[in-house]
């Protein structure tokens, strides 16, 4: 099964409290800090 | 609603979101409309393949220090996870190349079985120490899972799916993820992290209303 990106996500009228859209047209919610492994470091 | 998650079988806070997850899904009144789609990610593709390390070692070889001082690093996430009821266990983890174990997750999905294999191969590496670049190993996990044995050990034994997994990988980098577990939702909304049980249903929540605002 192939994986491909989809359409480009339609544009949303941003809330007040909603963050800009990254360049891909996502909308990235509550990017505060929250624990990801990034670059192989988990800690 | 489709949620694709990005996430590496050895990620500890993919496992954690994973949990947290499954528990705002649990919440929501909408979650019969969700489908949830685990997509391929490798925290270290340079790490060699056929080889396996204690996770204390590596860590120790990647941030310095000894074996016994990265056992002190482990201790906040094997904590978290307790909360989730996870019981990680670190001593016998072992740090292993994933991609092969994501080709038969990949296999997992053609078959309709992908979540449940990623969650099979989860609970292997942090709970009871199996070791995910040994075909037997996959083998045996795959086929708990109803995954026939002899395919796995078919795709195993060649390359098959290796566009899959990298054709996910892209995607992530596409989509800007900077590190897993990431969660899209339908491809408007990302999340990134372990975030907190409330932060997903809020999520769920606002990806829902928007979908419900863009169908009138």
């Amino acid at each position: 099964m192939s994986v491909t990106a989809g359409p480009e996500p339609e544009t949303v009228e941003p809330e007040p409290d909603m963050p800009a859209p990254a360049p891909t047209g996502l909308i990235v919610l509550d990017t505060e800090d929250a624990p990801v492994c990034a670059d192989g470091n988990c800690w | 609603m489709l949620i694709e998650v990005w996430s590496d079988v050895v990620c500890p806070w993919c496992y954690i979101g994973k949990r947290r997850l499954e528990k705002a899904l649990a919440e929501f009144p909408h979650a019969a409309e969700v489908e949830v789609v685990w997509r391929s990610f490798q925290l270290d593709p340079s790490y060699p393949k056929g080889e396996r390390t204690s996770t204390y070692e590596y860590l120790a070889k990647k941030f310095g220090g000894s074996p016994q001082q990265a056992k002190g690093m482990t201790g906040q996430v094997k904590a978290v996870a307790a909360g989730e009821g996870l019981a990680f266990d670190f001593d016998r983890a072992r740090v292993v190349n994933t991609y092969d174990a994501h080709r038969v997750t990949h296999l997992a999905k053609a078959h309709g079985l992908g979540p449940q294999a990623h969650e099979r191969f989860l609970h292997a590496h942090f709970v009871e120490g199996a070791t995910l670049n040994d075909s037997d190993t996959l083998a045996g996990l795959a086929a708990e899972v109803g995954v026939p044995e002899a395919e796995v050990r078919k795709v195993l034994a060649g390359d098959q799916y290796s566009d899959e997994v990298d054709a996910d990988i892209r995607d992530a980098r596409t989509l800007g993820a900077s590190g897993v577990p990431f969660f899209v939702l339908d491809r408007a909304f990302g999340v990134s992290g372990a975030q907190p049980v409330e932060t997903f249903l809020s999520a769920l929540q606002r990806a829902h209303d928007h979908a419900a605002a863009s169908a009138r």
